[in-house]
């Protein structure tokens, strides 16, 4: 929408002056929404700490559980969000009680001060925050409670770039714009986590805009000294990767492609032309850091995802697919959709992808895990509900049993046949406190599964049923094709022109 | 590309009362460009002590999960929503959407 304004400003006004004045303002815009998109990136940090420590809450503290939990978001690998992490109880913080990754930064403190931060964040509210920046590998600490009186914090370090200046490559690209991110209230080097020039404080028009983050605040500072205030988006991976927040390799390439391409402005409307599309590659590269970069391999079963941004996608969406290895014969299998658009709902979408797979971890059944979803989200008061279709597949048995939140039905396809599953749906997500959800128990046999979002099969002018029945229809179609080739063909044959995005997941037993 | 703030035709949304029942009648799509309207009419009218809303859908072609959760949200506020004479492409989105039983349909003359 700001975007739109800004365009409908573009055709308007051709004058130099006004380009000025426009750009001056882009920047200001542009550095409120780099604050919204650490304010949403904080969920992605908080979260998985979160379920870990509810986790541990219900397991006394059980180190393999704890170490279990985490597992996937902790180690070196873009897109794990941690490094290191420790279980703590509060009650002694001489040591922690498990860890798991690299050695713990925060160890290498005096024993008063990893105390008084274990004690500040057993009384916090919200995360607490702790730079560790001193030393060539400067972390973020992260530490959370289940609840108030609590006796245990889940404890993240998240990774920094080594040299925390000129992380950028110098080129034209960036000769317009510079930044600088602080941790806290000062804007000295002790507090910097990140900037684009070797020697600070920024030069030029700048904007600062202090963020709240956890129990502290980052303080963003931009400065452009010419036009081009667009480029703050390209930098968004970086600053989000700063933060040790979420992003991936293929974010990164991402940027690196935008700084290539970026060329400087003819004039003003292909200027905002411009704009437009990245904030579409923002938003799409937002929506890729929170859904999963790799996929389990259980022996003899193929598992394929896809995800389509729609032709709207100027904003991030709220759709996603997820799988779990649960144990040596369960498989999570996850797709869901919060309803709207935007980083509330990406958010969101975060906190629930995140929730489904702790409470998954602990043993839930599909149909509980939807009932106590329900206690993270509520359309009232947060203007989103969700839509989760939750299953369990059993490796032994070739069975999944399916528990349906709002969300459509999925497909079973082979050569011969392709019927909708018949699980029953309750209500969505976030509508009522506590609904029961019937749980539906699918055979599997040689059929693949394909389960997806709206936006593959609604389309305006048309019954959802024509969609439904497109879909059958295509699939059945390939069914012989290996499964990554039906999706392709799914894809190719239904996302077309779709104006939501897609999500789509499909499981098949490879012989 | 210059049309990127979702123009859509402009959205109706009109209000009545018909005894202790608050109709919104709306026209065209409930979608995310257009939720925010009918978002505004239930705000009106849970203000103005709504006992009951009926959406009256009968020329409503499209909803999508934008548009559910505003009638959702109304019938947590009010605790009584219908929807009026839907189409048979909203009324499966309903259904889908496992709300049948919470968003009931009526049919009326009117």
């Amino acid at each position: 929408m700001v975007v739109g304004v800004v365009l409908t400003a573009a055709v308007t006004v051709a004058t130099f002056a006004a380009h000025t004045s426009n750009e001056q303002r882009l920047l200001r815009q542009r550095t409120r929404e780099a604050g919204t998109v650490f304010t949403a990136a904080l969920p992605t940090i908080q979260t998985p700490l979160l379920s870990t420590a509810e986790v541990a809450e219900i397991t006394n503290g059980d180190p393999a559980t704890f170490q279990r939990a985490l597992a996937s978001q902790v180690g070196p690998n873009p897109g794990q969000r941690f490094v290191a992490a420790a279980l703590w109880s509060p009650a002694d913080p001489s040591r922690p009680l498990a860890t798991i990754g690299a050695p713990l930064r925060l160890l290498d403190r005096p024993p008063d001060q990893i105390r008084a931060f274990l004690d500040h964040a057993a009384a916090s509210t919200t995360l607490a925050v702790i730079p560790l920046l001193d030393g060539d590998q400067p972390r973020m600490g992260y530490a959370v409670h289940a609840a108030m009186g609590s006796r245990f914090l889940a404890y993240g370090e998240a990774p920094l770039p080594p040299n925390r200046h000129q992380l950028i490559p110098q080129s034209n690209a960036f000769s317009g714009l510079e930044f600088a991110v602080y941790v806290g209230d000062r804007t000295d080097e002790s507090s910097l986590l990140i900037a684009t020039v070797p020697k600070l404080p920024l030069k030029g028009n700048t904007s600062t805009e202090t963020i709240p983050f956890g129990d502290t605040s980052l303080r963003l500072v931009v400065a452009s000294s010419s036009e081009l205030g667009g480029g703050l988006l390209q930098a968004l991976p970086w600053l989000l990767l700063a933060l040790g927040a979420a992003l991936t390799v293929a974010s990164a390439a991402v940027s690196y492609r935008l700084v290539r391409r970026r060329q400087q402005a003819e004039g003003l409307a292909a200027d905002n032309e411009r704009l437009y599309r990245e904030q579409a590659n923002v938003a799409q590269t937002l929506q890729h850091s929170l859904l999963p970069d790799r996929l389990p391999t259980p022996p003899g079963v193929d598992l394929a995802v896809r995800y389509q941004p729609g032709t709207a996608a100027l904003d991030v969406g709220g759709d996603w697919y997820d799988v779990m290895t649960l144990d040596d014969d369960h498989l999570l299998l996850v797709v869901g959709d919060v309803s709207g658009r935007g980083l509330r709902a990406a958010s969101l979408m975060a906190s629930l992808r995140y929730a489904v797979r702790a409470f998954a971890s602990q043993g839930d059944a599909p149909d509980v895990v939807l009932t106590k979803l329900g206690r993270l989200i509520d359309v009232e008061r947060d203007g989103h509900f969700a839509t989760v279709l939750c299953g369990v597949l059993d490796l032994a048995t070739r069975t999944c049993h399916l528990a349906n939140a709002g969300h459509l039905d999925p497909l079973l396809v082979d050569a011969n046949s392709a019927a909708y599953a018949g699980t029953e749906a309750g209500p969505p997500i976030g509508v009522f406190a506590d609904p029961a959800y019937p749980v539906a128990t699918v055979e599997l046999g040689a059929s693949a599964l394909l389960a997806f979002t709206d936006g593959l099969v609604e389309r305006p002018g048309e019954t959802i049923d024509v969609g439904l029945d497109r879909l059958a229809s295509v699939a059945r179609a390939a069914a012989t094709r290996p499964l990554e080739d039906l999706l392709d063909e799914v894809v190719a044959g239904l996302v077309s022109g779709t104006i939501d995005d897609v999500a789509i997941l499909g499981v098949r037993w490879r012989t | 590309m210059a049309n990127v703030s979702g123009a859509e035709p402009p959205q109706i949304a009109t209000i009545s009362v018909e005894g202790d029942t608050t109709v919104i009648r709306v026209v065209g799509e409930i979608d995310l460009a257009s939720a925010a309207t009918v978002r505004t009419r239930v705000d009106e009218a849970v203000e103005a002590g709504a006992a009951r809303i009926v959406f009256d859908l009968g020329a409503v072609d499209f909803i999508d999960s934008s548009g559910l959760a505003v009638l959702v949200s109304a019938l947590r506020r009010t605790g009584a929503v219908a929807l009026r004479n839907p189409a048979g492409n909203v009324r499966r989105v309903v259904e889908i959407a496992g709300l049948a039983d919470d968003l009931p349909f009526e049919a009326t003359e009117a």
